[in-house]
């Protein structure tokens, strides 16, 4: 990707110094004299064919070019063998920080972002809040205050405790911590939000993706060096490059990456939160 | 009267003062009143660029308390809060793209040029043309009101994505004092225009005093409802370009009913301007796009009121920016189409040459336009939608590089041979090509998919939308300015002045924007308030510290521009009808300024608009309307 931006850079570069230069000459080479006419022409059907084509044949290699790499980035989960086993990540974005969570050894999500509406019968999570078993048991003036209470408190992060993929998630310690990733395995990023559209950027590793209410979405890309090896200061930055609000600016996190053998000791051995 | 040509201009009925100057139907005093109004409100957003530069320049710091308003706001230490920065941006960029520069170029130079240049004598439908003005007022003025509520103007970005947007800046309550007076008089001022047209009740203090009566009614009503809808800066935002929407749509019917049906004879559509052309091609993109941007305002503002649900609480967030980008990228179109006609006017009459593929040209333009409303999506590659239709949207952007560059060719072709006048429209109007060059380069990187992925939401988009919207639109909008001028006003402008205002905008420009994409490459991230807690950025302070003195130097230079657009007026030369030797109708055929009417008789045209440096006369220009001994009219 870094080598097709270099192809445009420079396509761009000479077009312009061309253009550029081509207006300067033709500025002061037919600068107005006194008693000189103009070379009457209205045009010419060659010369707008060239300019029509050749432009539109360099567009289209890069087009072209754009696909391929696009398609390797963005469908990588699909397009790779399956005996690459990847790291999995989920990402979800809430205003103003980064939740970090783990699939754990079954390598699967279990469902989170699951909130009570004020029509239903139990709790998501099963248990009573504010002494009732559903918010539809509540009075009317506290309904509000307990389903607030309960995502901003109880269960931030909106998990479904009952589903058996999620049993093992490392997700306890979620909330704007240190993401950790493997060297040299691919890392499958998903993203999703918890309130507004954030956009999730690595911009070492030149990815970018906004992570969208309701939407899970993905993106794949390689470390290839750990951070150990790299030295100070020891992480990569994580930004937040979708307008989010207030704190949009410090929506700051951290990457660290780690040996393969550390990541599977720390998150693939055994599940997080539930059986540590 | 309406749709009839009167024969003459001593059929318009004699009229006051106040329909000669205010509630004007003439498409001349209409098209003024846009352009001062635009002015105005180029002003404003300008300064809130500065406000932006001020905090990129100096973030959190101490020594550099944000001048004036850091006191007037009692900000602590005098330092921008991060939300008041978020609501700067926003309105920066909202009002120079809905209050300057589509005005600016669709409605003064479509009101201005249309009638004139296509031999008309005026609009198809003057009073809804009047209209479209004032009902700009109203929507001017709820998008103002922002500022004054409690929780401030809207502060989502101009894009406004829900579920961003969908959040209460402030509980609904009754407006202070300041946003309903001001919606009050615009509303008034509105209604007054309906009233001043429509109320003929024989006796004229009968008509004044109940169009009074009445205005203040319709006003008094029209504020208490849009307090209720707009209770805060965000459905401020929403319901001001529902309104101005519809004005809009009253313009943009008027120039292509215009254009269609009021052509003076023998001017066959391919003898029209290319600026006629392109603010044809413009008003049907308005046509088109508007309803789908004022589809989406409704349905945010439902949102915002909880009556629905579309974007958020649980609708589709994704939905907004289909529908918004749908009218938006069709919009960056209306912002440069009509700039690159005027400009293809301009440098005809100053390279004293026929413009180089008249034809290709206007295809081009008509391929633009039908792209644009087909490439939307390049606005969404990393908004999570489908990947596949990233491509999709690749191709079709990539495919609109294609017109845009036969554009320039052109451009640079017509040039090529002539007896090139370095005029100060002329200057404006070759900066302009430059200019667009570099922005429609750079779109290049961010058509690419995968190079977009690290770029977008940076400053690289930043500067690309300044070298198109300001290096283009502004500078085709200051070559007209500086070229129409002696036709609107009668008067010449000054030359020293102009050339003064000329190399320090283009000098500071360059100075400010270019060094943006240098930032962008960098990963600089746009819309934030403070960047020096990434190790990331901080570095880029120094940059970003020299990016703002050329701003600022940017906005000085814009003062010679006002003495002389202000003082031209007072103390200008008289102009005569044709100071640049130009072949079209406005030119040749109407008084500097143009009266009542236009024409003293309805031209008849014999050939196209760029006959310059034709062998068939001596000299290097050749009216429209010349008839010549042995006629045939040659076609441009
Ligand atoms: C004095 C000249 C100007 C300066 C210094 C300036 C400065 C800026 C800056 C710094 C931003 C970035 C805000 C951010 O995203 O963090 C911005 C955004 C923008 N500006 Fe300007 N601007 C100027 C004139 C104009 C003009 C003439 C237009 C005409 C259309 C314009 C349209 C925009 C737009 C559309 C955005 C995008 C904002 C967004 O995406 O939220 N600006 N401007
Ligand atoms: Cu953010
Ligand atoms: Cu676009």
């Amino acid at each position: 990707m870094d080598r097709l931006f270099d192809w445009i850079f420079w396509i761009t570069v000479v077009v312009m110094v061309l253009v550029q230069g081509a207006i300067v000459v033709l500025m002061i080479r037919y600068r107005h004299r006194a008693g000189r006419k103009a070379r009457y022409i209205h045009g010419n059907a060659r010369v707008e064919i060239i300019w029509t084509i050749v432009p539109a044949v360099i567009l289209g290699v890069l087009t072209y070019s754009s696909k391929q790499v696009w398609t390797a980035i963005r469908y990588a989960p699909e397009l790779r063998p399956r005996a690459v086993k990847s790291a999995k990540i989920l990402v979800i974005g809430q205003q103003f920080k980064w939740n970090i969570i783990y699939p754990g050894p079954d390598g699967e999500f279990g469902e989170y972002l699951v909130y009570p509406k004020p029509s239903d019968l139990r709790w998501p999570d099963g248990k009573r809040h504010g002494g009732v078993i559903g918010p539809r048991d509540l009075p009317a003036d506290q309904v509000e205050f307990e389903i607030n209470r309960y995502i901003s408190v109880e269960n931030p992060l909106g998990k479904v405790y009952d589903d058996p993929k999620g049993k093992d998630d490392d997700y306890e310690g979620a909330m704007a911590r240190v993401m950790e990733v493997p060297v040299n395995r691919p890392v499958d990023v998903y993203l999703t939000s918890k309130d507004v559209i954030h956009s999730f950027t690595l911009p070492n590793f030149r990815v970018k993706l906004d992570t969208v209410p309701g939407l899970m979405g993905v993106f794949t890309f390689t470390p290839t060096v750990t951070n150990k090896q790299l030295g100070p200061p020891g992480y990569f930055e994580i930004a937040c490059q979708e307008l989010c609000g207030q704190g949009h600016y410090t929506m700051q996190g951290r990457m660290v990456v780690i040996s393969q053998e550390e990541y599977a000791a720390k998150y693939e051995t055994h599940g997080g939160g539930a059986n540590p | 009267m309406s749709g009839k040509l009167p024969a003459h201009p001593l059929d318009h009925p004699p009229v006051g003062w106040l329909k000669r100057y205010i509630y004007s139907t003439d498409h001349k005093v209409v098209a003024l009143q846009f352009l001062f109004v635009s002015l105005a409100f180029f002003a404003l957003g300008g300064l809130l660029a500065m406000l932006i530069r001020w905090q990129l320049a100096f973030p959190g710091d101490v020594n550099h308390p944000v001048p004036i308003l850091g006191k007037v706001m009692g900000w602590a230490d005098g330092l921008m809060p991060p939300d008041f920065y978020n609501m700067v941006f926003s309105m920066h960029a909202t009002i120079m793209v809905f209050f300057v520069i589509i005005p600016l170029l669709v409605n003064v130079f479509g009101n201005y040029l249309i009638p004139l240049k296509i031999g008309a004598r005026d609009m198809a439908f003057p009073f809804m043309n009047g209209l479209s003005f004032w009902m700009g007022l109203p929507a001017g003025a709820i998008m103002l009101a922002g500022f004054f509520l409690p929780g401030n103007a809207a502060a989502a970005g101009w894009t406004s994505y829900p579920p961003l947007s969908a959040i209460w800046q402030n509980n609904p309550a009754e407006w202070p004092i300041v946003p309903l007076v001001m919606n009050f008089i615009a509303g008034f001022l509105c209604f007054g225009y309906v009233c001043s047209h429509c109320i003929q009740l024989g006796n004229r203090f009968l008509n004044v005093g109940v169009s009074i009566l009445l205005s203040a009614v319709a006003a008094a009503g029209w504020v208490m409802m849009v307090q209720t809808i707009a209770f805060d800066g965000q459905s401020a935002w929403f319901l001001s370009l529902l309104v101005l929407g519809f004005a809009s749509l009253l313009g943009a019917i008027n120039y292509i009913t215009t254009v269609a049906m009021f052509r003076c004879p023998g001017m066959t559509m391919f003898r029209l301007p290319l600026s006629v052309w392109s603010l044809f091609i413009t008003a049907i993109l308005v046509l088109l796009a508007t309803p789908v941007l004022s589809a989406a305002m409704v349905m945010n503002l439902m949102d915002h009121h909880r009556l629905t649900g579309f974007f958020s609480d649980g609708g589709v967030p994704l939905l907004h920016q289909h529908l918004f980008w749908f009218y938006s990228h069709p919009a960056v179109y209306i912002m440069i189409l009509p700039a690159m006609g005027m400009v293809s006017d301009i440098l005809a009459v100053f390279s004293r040459k026929p413009v180089f593929g008249y034809r290709p040209m206007v295809y081009a333009m008509g391929a633009i336009a039908f792209l644009g409303f087909v490439v939307w999506g390049h606005h969404m590659f990393q908004s999570g939608m489908n990947p596949a239709l990233g491509t999709t949207f690749a191709i079709s952007s990539m495919l609109i590089a294609v017109p845009s560059g036969v554009k320039v060719f052109n451009w640079l072709a017509t040039m090529w041979g002539g007896n090139i006048r370095l005029t100060i429209p002329m200057c404006n109007a070759v900066a302009f090509v430059s200019m667009f060059v570099i922005g429609g380069l750079s779109g290049i990187f961010m058509a690419s998919t995968p190079v977009d992925i690290y770029i977008t939401d940076t400053y690289f988009i930043v500067a690309h939308i300044h070298y198109v919207l300001f290096g283009g639109s502004m500078f085709g909008v200051f070559a007209a300015i500086y070229f129409w001028y002696p036709k609107m006003f009668g008067k010449m402008m000054s030359d020293k002045l102009g050339y003064v205002h000329f190399v320090l905008t283009f000098i500071t420009f360059n100075c400010t924007f270019f060094a943006m994409h240098i930032l962008g490459i960098g990963g600089f991230p746009r819309r934030y308030a403070d960047y020096t807690n990434f190790q990331l950025w901080a570095h880029f302070k120094p940059m970003n510290q020299f990016i703002s003195y050329s701003a600022f130097a940017l906005a000085l230079a814009q003062i010679p521009f006002i003495i002389n657009f202000i003082g031209s007026w007072f103390w200008g030369r008289a102009a005569p009808a044709n100071p640049w030797q130009a072949n079209t109708l406005e030119w040749t055929e109407a008084a500097s300024p143009p009266p009542a009417g236009n024409f003293i008789r309805i031209p008849v045209v014999h050939r196209g608009p760029y006959e310059y440096s034709s062998p068939l006369v001596a000299e290097d220009w050749l009216p429209q309307t010349r008839v010549l001994a042995d006629s045939i009219g040659t076609n441009g």
